[in-house]
């Protein structure tokens, strides 16, 4: 019991230095797996020693997790150099014609498609860099926009093979048993996004603005995707999200399937300067792909510092004294505690709750999957709107807020749309 | 477009440019629409100087029964700087006045002026809502479209602004007249 309670105090010790940004996350979670180890009382070497287990094969543990993530990234490069997704934006913005809020609707609905293959802040940063603007020019409210934006990439995550592969490579359930739960997810940010829209229009109404664009704001100009290769491109999230649903295959297959479905549609001109445009987004989406991958490393740590036969045992007892055994207590559990997704807190699965989900689970009062899909409802929340996600600060900063302000904004109605996603997945999973 | 813009006519054709469906306008059209917006915008500036002669706009803005607010910021995003803003659903107009201060510069006008103008601006999009008829509609491409059917068409959004433009613009040359 003693040892649990160093567990916590180390969590929100850690939680704590990370919040006042103390410590960034990808230093905080390799310390918190290190500082836990310690307590637990694991030794140096040996088959769970610190230096021989928590460290080195914790950093390998999600290694299939962040390898799909770098080719998601990669894959998202690829659909921006083409000019696939200006492609898909521009043909939602010009269908909505000049109604603001069919434009908005078009433009989110575009977003969620990308999204669901698109991943990282380079990505939203490509993709917002287009979306918001329009937006801001047919009057929609900086705020609105803002929001609305994110909620549809939100939506596109939820079913992001990505997302999907990070959950199930953390909890171990298989990866086919999370679909349905992603796509209730994707429906109820849908819902959400709707619904800042409409609630937004409804109490700003119609605005017309004496504006002028910045200049150099408007990027570079990107050639569109044309003809029948160019609509079969503009197909590739689709095609990624179907082999994944209908095959059941690992994320970086899929993914690797989708930038060979892409390269075929839009190789054109000089091989060999195509090529080296492929090569090239590689090394970018790496890049913008990194941040989330460090942290993988530390999120791995963790959880090998929590599993560790050692840390259960002297954890066990004060685990199994929290952990909900029954379907109305784990919902109330993850609800009232699931404003501690945000900050990469202790219900945030991509965080600190790496390790409550491990330990939660090796207790095994609930079932897995159950568990497994109340941490992945409580996932939507940070993704939308968590202050310190680099995301939502460059979609903040763009439509010229504080992050806080915008996640403030939603605070109220995510707290409602996750209770209700863990109240329908829970039930429907235990 | 200028990042402060005060276009005449021939500038204010830029502004079609921006339009998400400048591409789906045939070219042989967009200088005539540009011009027939342009023209309302102007011609609607002659009639309410006629109608309220000698008066600057915030006073015939009040008695038209549109509400007017100065802010004191510069609104500014990543994307746009906002000079000023009509809401229909409010009936107000809300002047910027940190954007038009460094408009005023940009064009070299006094900040008194350069607020009319911007204020002028707004003051077409009021007439557009409540007498005129929404500018952005006088000319209609199709946005959606099966073979010969079209499903779906829509008003060019940057004609409105090239009317609030014309209006401006001669309610300034009026003005300095008068």
């Amino acid at each position: 019991m003693v040892t649990g309670i160093i567990v916590v105090v180390i969590f929100v010790a850690v939680a704590a230095l990370m919040i006042s940004k103390k410590l960034p996350t990808v230093l905080a979670l390799p310390l918190m797996a290190v500082l836990i180890a310690v307590a637990a009382g694991l030794p140096l070497k040996g088959d769970e020693g610190i230096l021989t287990y928590v460290i080195p094969q914790g950093a390998l543990k999600l290694a299939s997790t962040y390898v799909a993530i770098l080719f998601s990234c990669w894959l998202s490069r690829i659909l921006y150099r083409t000019g696939v997704s200006a492609t898909i934006i521009k043909k939602a913005a010009e269908l909505g014609g000049d109604k603001p809020l069919v434009v908005s609707l078009l433009l989110c609905a575009a977003s969620v498609f990308l999204f669901t293959v698109l991943y990282g802040t380079g990505a939203v940063a490509m993709v917002g860099a287009i979306v918001l603007p329009i937006m801001l020019s047919v009057g929609v409210p900086p705020m609105v926009a803002c929001n609305s934006f994110l909620a549809a990439m939100t939506a596109g995550y939820m079913l992001n093979p990505a997302n999907i592969a990070a959950v199930t490579n953390i909890t171990g359930v298989e990866q086919g048993s999370m679909y349905t739960a992603a796509i209730i997810l994707t429906v109820l940010s849908c819902i959400f996004c709707v619904g800042i829209l409409v609630w937004g229009f409804k109490k700003e109404g119609k605005k017309y603005a004496f504006a002028a664009e910045i200049p150099g704001s408007d990027g570079e100009e990107i050639e569109p995707v044309k003809g029948i290769r160019g609509f079969l491109a503009c197909m590739t999230p689709f095609v990624v999200v179907l082999v994944m649903l209908i095959f059941n295959l690992d994320a970086i297959t899929v993914f690797l399937i989708g930038i060979i479905w892409l390269m075929i549609m839009t190789v054109k001109g000089s091989w060999s300067k195509y090529c080296s445009m492929i090569v090239q987004s590689c090394y970018e989406g790496f890049k913008e792909g990194a941040p989330t991958a460090s942290l993988m490393f530390g999120i791995g740590m963790l959880i090998n510092a929590m599993t560790a036969p050692t840390t259960q045992a002297a954890i066990e007892p004060f685990m199994q004294a929290i952990t909900p055994t029954t379907a109305i207590g784990l919902i109330l559990f993850v609800c009232i505690l699931s404003p501690g997704s945000l900050y990469r807190g202790p219900f945030n699965i991509l965080g600190l709750g790496a390790g409550l989900a491990a330990s939660m689970m090796a207790v095994d009062a609930v079932p897995i999957l159950a568990l497994s899909v109340a941490f992945y409802a409580t996932l939507r929340w940070p993704t939308q709107s968590c202050p310190t996600s680099t995301q939502v600060v460059w979609c903040a900063n763009f439509v010229g807020y504080e992050p806080t302000t915008v996640a403030m904004k939603v605070f109220w109605p995510n707290w409602i749309v996750t209770a209700l996603s863990v109240v329908i997945l829970v039930l429907m999973y235990m | 477009m200028r990042a402060f813009p005060f276009p005449d006519r021939l500038e204010s054709r830029e502004e079609l440019k921006r339009d998400i469906l400048y591409h789906r306008i045939p070219e042989e059209d967009r200088e005539a629409i540009c011009d027939m917006a342009w023209e309302r915008g102007r011609k609607a500036a002659c009639e309410i100087l006629e109608q309220y002669p000698g008066m600057k706009l915030p006073e015939i803005a009040g008695k038209e029964g549109l509400k007017l607010k100065y802010a004191e910021e510069e609104k500014v995003n990543a994307a746009l700087r906002t000079f000023g803003e009509y809401s229909v659903r409010e009936n107000k107009m809300i002047l910027y006045q940190g954007s038009i201060k460094k408009w005023a510069q940009a064009n070299e006008l006094p900040f008194e002026e350069a607020q009319e103008l911007v204020s002028a601006h707004e003051f077409f999009h009021f007439l557009e809502c409540t007498r005129l008829g929404e500018t952005s509609k006088l000319y209609m491409v199709p946005t959606l479209r099966i073979g010969r059917l079209t499903l779906a068409s829509s008003g060019i959004r940057a004609l409105s602004e090239i009317g609030a433009h014309g209006f401006a613009r001669t309610y300034f040359e009026k003005r300095k007249e008068q």
